[in-house]
């Protein structure tokens, strides 16, 4: 309690001591600076130079491609890995039902028993693949046909194809599979649906890798191939195919496998992501002549968004990030190149987007309030320096004020600023000198009759009044005189009998009149000597 | 002073317009789509004409409003049934309920909070739910709540591939009249497998079956009601004179091999040639190919015309009123506005017609029953303007019957329909190795009875 008592009288103390106007000065200069910078925070936000919101948003979406990306490469590998293994299995089916019933592939033709026996056989190791890969289909195709009696019999291919029937709704759990393709025997026998638009063989015309896969281009078959998005006929389902031949022990291809993984199904696997810039969207597409073709490719989750994914999105390159735009609306993006091996060798690229709108209301917001501080603290800093310029001049003024007689004494504020004062205190003492020198001819007389009677004093009482010319209490003269009180006092009382005065104040008055005489000396001499 | 707040004024000004042209806050910014996921029933895998229609939703008003449908799944309502339990449940690896999906009251009845849903009379006023069939609305009340809401409603049709019936027809002298009732189906059932069977003479027991029935347990349930008698006392089945009237005329048909009893819905074996009739939803008329393919890939053109349902001798003419509803997952009142502004257009009688002329359903509202006879007439279709003639005959004609909302109801029905199908293809079996029919009718009805009652 008694520390911040003696730190308020010192504080309070202080603002009764004299300011220099070169500290003054220094804060004023300091609001000034504070302000340019200020402004400069404002210049350089606003110009994007400085905590740039579209860095962020930038880094944001690349980071989020990387992420994608190493997902979808994952994904990519495994479902590879899952078809090549089914062809190998399947493969083995085949052979082994041809060595037990000694006939050849070509004998599969025109033999519906042997054909659904080789279904029963497919159908073990398509529905483990499905149930293990994640995909949302599986698929074997052989080169043979139950009846090449028929006109169609030509593009009409056997084979069975299970689709999972509970994507976007359970499917992650468990995949329940229906019957595409294939004979209806399988699915009476497996307890499974018949898909609403079943067939029981494929039209290979509509499988544009069927060709390629069984070597009928001159291709060598053995390569994985991915499709472009293609809708199941008759279907409101858009799939990408993943195909592998069936090769045989030979080298030949008994017919072609795979995996589909249908856009549904990418959609519940690509989620859309919700940032501060808006949502970010994933998708897979072949990337021609600056055009990012959605409608060949994937489109995840794009909730928040007006895209479909049938678009075409013409792509502008920028510093930061790419503009795609389309009838469906623009989008700021990223993308990256992905390894996905297709018959035509185009480039697929996975690419985040977000609305375009979102991410600009994003960098203006993120401006906005970057600079809105800015401005508060220019105007906190330029309200300052008004204030400080402000104290600055007005002491100046009050002193001009003072010295050209304009103001009473008991109206001054603030703390006096040293260098003004000192400068008043001379030109008062100037004009107080101007003033004495022509003093009147009574004034000299006093003053001699004072002088006189000065040296009537004795030599202690000569020590009092030396005291009292210096402006020292009666109690701080006893203490320097080593005399108590008492005894001071009485020395003051001879001292005001023999000068004829009867206050102390009249002695400083003649102290004072001595003093702006510049003849202090005359009665100080006088006690000294 | 005056000056230099004139001057902090100007700084000040300096400062908003420097703000503005940096910010660029006078360019429009575009609202993106408040997007809601669908879970429905119309069309499955088929070109769903509901997913046309919320297309054009999308590409009208929705781009206008900012709603954004997109639909995340399209089954049947068994299927959604078990998925919005575990979702609603929070079943590990669940999907998340949708904003819209397709139900029954039963499927509401059966979720543990059907507090979720939400309160369609918070959203539609007296006025506009006055236009409703009011029958359709009152099924969609639960515990006093409208959160099933009708968009379209069903009923079960006959469907026949006249192709295959008038082949047998020329050869056995069957006539189409003699499927109106259900003794005479059953009777032309036996004779079909015979037929058939005796089309090959060197392989016994290969007649192919003649009529398949979607839900077995509506056969009865409808069977019971309309021969007098109720099917449900409670929860528990009345197995009364009636069920067993249903029951007799039924086996004799089925234990001949006359009647699909495998699993599967009823369009399946007609799609492949295996049956001939089948009773099912009208709605599943989206179903029926115009073709036919055979296990040797043969394929063939076929005219599939629509029928109303057979009754019983002495039984009142009554038909299962069968369609799901809407139901809206309680979010946003934002949300959920979307979702009700979706629905009315939905439900606006041009909509409504359209939409139900094209997935077989009857519309929902009694200004789209009136506009419904001019879009009939605009059908192109065959098989569709059929559907809407048995349609007509059996709105003037038949009786219909609600199903009861039982919280039990969806287990009772799966559980009579697997163990019916699995009693009758086991009795077939045991006929063909020479058991006595009669003796197996009574043995079916037994454990039938045994494993309801259980």
């Amino acid at each position: 309690m008694r520390t911040f008592r003696d730190l308020y009288n010192k504080i309070m103390g202080s603002r009764c001591q004299n300011v220099s106007l070169r500290r003054r000065m220094i804060r004023y200069l300091l609001g000034m600076l504070l302000l340019a910078v200020g402004v400069l925070i404002l210049i350089l936000a606003g110009c994007g130079l400085i905590l740039n919101a579209e860095d962020r948003m930038a880094e944001a979406l690349q980071s989020q491609l990387e992420s994608v990306s190493a997902k979808l490469e994952d994904e990519v590998e495994d479902l590879e890995g899952y078809a090549l293994n089914l062809a190998r299995q399947l493969s083995r089916s085949m052979e082994y039902q041809m060595e037990h019933g000694d006939f050849s592939a070509a004998e599969f033709n025109d033999s519906a028993e042997k054909l659904l026996e080789l279904q029963r056989a497919f159908y073990g190791d398509l529905n483990a693949t499905l149930l293990m890969s994640g995909s949302s289909g599986a698929f074997a195709v052989t080169d043979a046909t139950v009846n090449t009696g028929l006109e169609e019999s030509s593009h009409s291919r056997s084979g069975l194809y299970l689709r999972a029937n509970n994507i976007g709704r359970s499917v992650r759990i468990v995949p329940d599979p229906v019957l595409f393709r294939g004979s209806a025997e399988i699915a009476r026998e497996k307890g499974l649906e018949l898909h609403s638009r079943w067939n029981l063989e494929f039209d290979v015309n509509l499988l544009p890798e069927w060709g390629k896969m069984m070597g009928q281009d001159g291709n060598v078959a053995g390569e994985i191939l991915w499709t472009e998005k293609m809708r199941l006929r008759d279907t409101w389902e858009d799939v990408l195919l993943l195909c592998t031949p069936i090769k045989g022990s030979m080298g030949n291809a008994y017919g072609i496998c795979g995996l589909e993984l249908s856009e549904l199904f990418f959609r519940e696997k690509y989620p859309a992501q919700e940032s501060d810039f808006g949502t970010m969207i994933t998708l897979i597409a072949t990337l021609e002549d600056e055009e990012l073709h959605v409608e060949r490719g994937m489109l995840g989750d794009a909730e928040g968004t007006w895209l479909e994914g049938m678009e075409t999105l013409s792509r502008k390159a920028g510093k930061k990030f790419q503009t795609f735009t389309s009838g469906r609306g623009d989008f700021l993006g990223v993308m990256k190149d992905i390894n996905l091996p297709v018959a035509d060798g185009k480039r697929w690229v996975a690419a985040i987007l977000v609305p375009q709108n979102s991410g600009i209301s994003y960098i203006r917001k993120s401006r906005w309030m970057l600079m809105a501080a800015a401005v508060f603290f220019s105007a906190l800093m330029l309200i300052m320096v008004a204030h400080a310029s402000k104290r600055f001049v007005r002491p100046i003024l009050q002193v001009l004020d003072d010295i050209k007689g304009k103001r009473q004494g008991d109206e001054a504020t603030g703390r006096p600023i040293a260098e003004l004062e000192e400068l008043k205190s001379f030109l008062t003492s100037r004009r107080e000198n101007q003033k004495l020198e022509q003093l009147p001819e009574n004034i000299e007389e006093m003053l001699r009759e004072f002088k006189r009677r000065v040296e009537t004093l004795t030599p202690t009482e000569r020590t009092l009044l030396n005291y009292y010319t210096e402006d020292l209490s009666l109690e701080e003269i006893a203490e320097k005189m080593f005399i108590s009180i008492g005894t001071a006092k009485k020395h003051n009382t001879n001292l005001n009998r023999k000068l004829d005065i009867s206050s102390r104040s009249q002695l400083m008055v003649y102290v004072e009149l001595f003093k702006r005489c510049d003849r202090l000396d005359d009665i100080k001499k006088q006690t000294t000597t | 002073m005056r000056k230099l707040h004139g001057t902090i004024r100007k700084w000040f000004l300096f400062a908003a317009a420097m703000l503005l042209a940096l910010t660029g806050c006078g360019r429009k910014i575009e609202k993106e789509p408040i997007t809601l996921s669908v879970w429905h029933v119309y069309g499955q895998y088929t070109d769903s004409p509901l997913n046309t229609l919320i297309e054009e939703f999308n590409e009208t008003v929705g781009w206008k409003e900012g709603i954004k449908i997109q639909v995340t799944a399209v089954s049947n309502t068994s299927n959604i049934h078990d998925d919005v339990l575990r979702a609603a449940q929070g079943e590990p690896g669940a999907a998340t309920l949708p904003d819209l999906f397709i139900s029954y009251p039963k499927t509401v009845m059966a979720m543990p909070d059907p507090e979720i849903l939400v309160n369609y009379r918070d959203y539609f006023s007296d006025e506009e739910l006055s236009d409703f069939v009011p029958e359709f609305l009152e099924e969609g009340y639960v515990e006093d709540r409208l959160v099933v809401f009708p968009i379209a409603k069903s009923t079960e049709i006959m469907f026949v591939d006249k192709t295959l019936f008038d082949r047998f027809a020329a050869a056995a002298g069957v006539r189409l009249e003699d499927l109106t009732t259900w003794q005479g189906l059953f009777d032309v059932s036996r004779d079909y497998y015979e037929w058939t069977d005796a089309q090959t003479p060197d392989v016994e027991n290969d007649g192919k079956a003649f009529f398949v029935h979607d839900y077995w347990f509506n056969y009865f349930q409808v069977g019971v009601e309309s021969l007098g008698e109720n099917f449900f006392n409670g929860e528990d089945f009345v197995f009364g004179n009636a069920f067993e009237k249903a029951y007799d005329q039924l086996a004799n048909a089925a234990i001949t091999g006359g009647i699909w009893m495998k699993e599967g819905f009823a369009t399946e074996p007609l799609r492949t040639g295996d049956a001939v009739v089948s009773v099912g939803s009208s709605a599943s008329v989206l179903y029926y190919e115009d073709r036919v393919t055979y296990e040797d890939n043969r394929s063939e053109a076929i005219e599939m015309i629509a029928m109303p349902v057979p009754h019983f001798d002495g039984g009142e003419k009554m038909v299962m009123l069968r369609g799901a509803g809407f139901c809206t997952v309680k979010s946003t009142p934002e949300r959920e506005k979307a979702a009700m502004i979706f629905l009315k257009w939905l439900t606006d009688a041009e909509n409504n017609v359209r939409f139900v002329t094209e997935t077989g359903y009857m519309p929902v509202t009694k200004k789209a029953f009136e506009l419904l006879p001019d879009a009939m007439e605009k059908l192109e279709n065959p098989k569709y303007r059929s559907l809407y003639k048995a349609y007509v005959e059996t709105q003037e004609q038949y009786h219909f019957h609600t199903a009861p909302k039982l919280v039990t109801y969806l287990e009772k029905e799966s559980s009579f329909e697997t163990s019916i199908r699995a009693l009758f293809k086991d009795a077939l079996k045991q006929r063909q190795e020479g058991e006595d029919p009669e003796k197996l009718k009574a043995e079916v009805y037994d454990n039938l009875k045994d494993k309801a009652m259980r």
